[in-house]
Parts: structure tokens; C-alpha cells; sequence
């Protein structure tokens, strides 16, 4: 077999030359890219280059995670909303409580130290677990499956 | 429509550790399509669900990796990517193929990390490359021959480690054709771009490829 030779070093579309690889041209102007990749030296070597890259790409196999890494969904439908609907029930049960007891408590003592002493140690913890709960509303979205693998 | 109690499926307890080829959409040595059983998954078949997932967990988590270089955010992105594809099954449709819609969920579930972690195009991959603590990415060799295919080998880990030098468009449409092996209309359905735009910015993406291998293509192809 004799090696190709150059007939033309006009310039050409490479985007062609990678529709040809790909196999996405009509048939006419895959006929006129074959042609010009045996008569033009450049794109010939366009055309292995990309071919010997497609060929190491596919034949690229990765490690897979073993099927035990796979866990458990962590929540139907179901339990995303009835979980939800109780945050929400929870939580505006607890803010009327709190208002209702603080405006008990105000109504009772007019004194702000006596009110700044009751409600101190509770609100320190209350912002304390508002801090917390932030945390892990924002946590579960990036970390729920951190710790599978250690 | 239910859920699959696992992701990983009645196996979940095998040991082993496969090498998976990118799949199309098609049978896996069972008889149902991916058609017939996303149909019976929206019923509430919960073994169709499981079938789904494991048809379809491994390349979800190959897409990751290759688009992130991590394996352990891969599998957290491919996990996630599932949950997602189960809960929002009834909005697909089941005329169409299941991976380019998979794998745009897998393809935002990863923008959404970057975002996260404001990642530019150098701290993925090749970060990942750099960093002693993180696993190793554990490309496969499955050589008969060792020595007459070490440079195959070698290509094929040179090539990988240079797509971290890509720009992510460039990386991900790269990645669609060449190591997923998905078809030009998958891949404008998946990066949601005109099928007319996938041949040039794919042909840009190869030529940014090979300017970043430069003479390390050359001396491997030799």
C-alpha cells in the first residue's frame, strides 16, 4: 500500500473533519471530506489525531462504586411532604406560643429586668438551636451521603 | 408513584467492584426497554424502579466523575441525580431516551456544586489530580498485553488528566460524545443547545484538547 500523498494544502473546515468522525454528515459531503482527507496532508493528520483521541476516550474505563454504596433513598415523596407540612405546623404552633407567652409575661411584670431575667437563659438556647437548625437545613443537599465511603 | 427502596437495587449487598462501558438506551440482558419500564415506574412498579436505577446509577455516576475528577462528589452528584430522577419521573416523557434527560439532571445537580463551592474550571479536575488525600480516580487497564498497550494506557490517562484544562462547555460536550459516546441529537437534548451548535463547539472542544496535549499527543501517537 503505497502512502497517501498531498495533493492540496488548501484550507478546510475542520468542524467537517470531526462531523466525518462522528459519522453526522450527508452522504455527498462525506464523500468530498474522505476525498480531502487522502489528498490533503493536514487534514489527514487532523483526522488520526482526532480518531486516535475518540479511540483512547472510549476505550477510558473508570473504577465503579460497588452496588453497596448505593443507600437507601432517604425519602419518598410522601415523607418530603408529610415532613415538611409538620416543620411548618411545628413551627407556627411554637411562634404562637411565644408571642402569647410573651405578651402573658408582659402584660404580668412591667419590669424589663424581670422579663430580660426570665427570658434570657431560654432565648440564649432558642438562638442556639435557630443557629443549628440553619446549619443543617443548609447541610443536607451537599453532605447527605458523606460518611458512605469512610 | 413510589420509590425504589434502594438506588442500588436487590443487590445491594454484591462485593463487586464493575467496570461499566457507557450503555445506551437498551436492554441489559432483561426484556423490558427503558420505555416500558419508566411506564411501569410511573405506575408504581416498584421493580421497575429498581431496574431503572440500576440501569442507569453507573452512568449517572461516570458522567459526574468525568465532568468533576472527584469520586466521592461524583457519587454524592450521581446519588442526588437519582433522587431526583425518581421524584420527578411522572414529568418525563417515556417516548424519549432516559440518559440525556439523566444526565442533564447529573449536568445541574453539578453546576449546582460549582456554584456551591464557587469552583472554577482548575479546582475540578485537576485539583482533584493534585490533592494527596482525595482517591485515586482508578482508570482501568485492561490489558492483555502490558507492554505493547502501556502506551495506549498512558494516552488514555494523559488524555483525562487534560480535560482539566478545558473550559467546563468544553469539558462536558467533550465528555458527552467521546466518553459517553451519546449521539449529536442526545447531546443537544441533554446540554439543551441546537443540534446545529453541537458539531462546532464539540469540534472546538477537541482542538482546545489537543493544543493542551500539544506534544504529548504526538509523542503518543508515534
Amino acid at each position: 500500500m503505497t502512502a497517501p500523498s498531498d495533493k492540496t494544502t488548501q484550507p478546510f473546515d475542520e468542524d467537517l473533519i470531526s462531523g466525518y468522525l462522528d459519522g453526522t454528515l450527508g452522504h455527498r459531503q462525506a464523500q468530498r471530506v474522505r476525498l480531502l482527507i487522502e489528498e490533503n496532508g493536514d487534514a489527514r493528520r487532523l483526522y488520526q489525531e482526532l480518531r486516535a483521541l475518540r479511540q483512547a476516550t472510549l476505550a477510558t474505563r473508570f473504577e465503579a462504586p460497588g452496588d453497596d454504596v448505593w443507600p437507601e433513598l432517604p425519602k419518598t415523596p410522601t415523607s418530603r411532604f408529610s415532613r415538611r407540612v409538620g416543620w411548618l405546623v411545628l413551627l407556627s404552633w411554637l411562634t404562637v406560643m411565644v408571642v402569647m407567652a410573651l405578651w402573658s409575661l408582659f402584660q404580668a411584670t412591667g419590669d424589663p429586668l424581670q422579663i430580660l431575667l426570665v427570658l434570657g437563659l431560654p432565648g440564649a438556647f432558642v438562638l442556639l438551636l435557630v443557629s443549628v437548625f440553619i446549619d443543617r437545613l443548609r447541610d443536607p443537599d451537599e453532605k447527605r451521603y458523606r460518611g458512605v465511603f469512610r | 408513584m413510589t420509590l425504589p427502596r434502594t438506588l442500588g437495587g436487590a443487590e445491594a449487598d454484591a462485593p463487586a467492584q464493575s467496570v461499566q462501558p457507557p450503555a445506551k438506551d437498551c436492554d441489559f440482558g432483561s426484556h423490558s426497554t427503558d420505555r416500558d419500564l419508566v411506564v411501569r415506574a410511573r405506575r408504581g412498579d416498584h421493580s421497575a424502579c429498581e431496574e431503572l436505577a440500576r440501569r442507569h446509577r453507573q452512568p449517572a455516576y461516570f458522567f459526574a466523575l468525568q465532568l468533576l475528577g472527584d469520586p466521592d462528589d461524583a457519587l454524592d452528584v450521581a446519588q442526588d441525580a437519582m433522587l431526583r430522577f425518581f421524584t420527578h419521573l411522572d414529568r418525563f416523557d417515556p417516548r424519549r431516551p432516559v440518559r440525556p434527560w439523566l444526565f442533564r439532571i447529573v449536568r445541574n445537580r453539578v453546576l449546582d456544586l460549582f456554584r456551591r463551592r464557587k469552583v472554577r474550571k482548575h479546582d475540578s479536575i485537576d485539583a482533584a489530580a493534585d490533592d494527596e488525600e482525595r482517591p485515586d480516580l482508578q482508570l482501568i487497564d485492561e490489558s492483555m498485553d502490558p507492554e505493547g498497550d502501556a502506551r495506549d494506557a498512558q494516552l488514555r490517562r494523559t488524555i483525562f488528566a487534560a480535560l482539566g484544562e478545558l473550559t467546563h462547555n468544553q469539558r462536558e460536550i467533550l465528555v458527552l460524545r467521546d466518553y459517553q459516546d451519546l449521539a449529536y441529537s442526545e447531546i443537544a437534548e441533554t446540554l439543551e443547545i441546537p443540534i446545529g451548535t453541537v458539531m462546532s463547539r464539540l469540534h472546538g472542544a477537541r482542538k482546545r484538547l489537543r493544543q493542551v496535549l500539544g506534544e504529548d499527543l504526538q509523542g503518543l501517537l508515534c
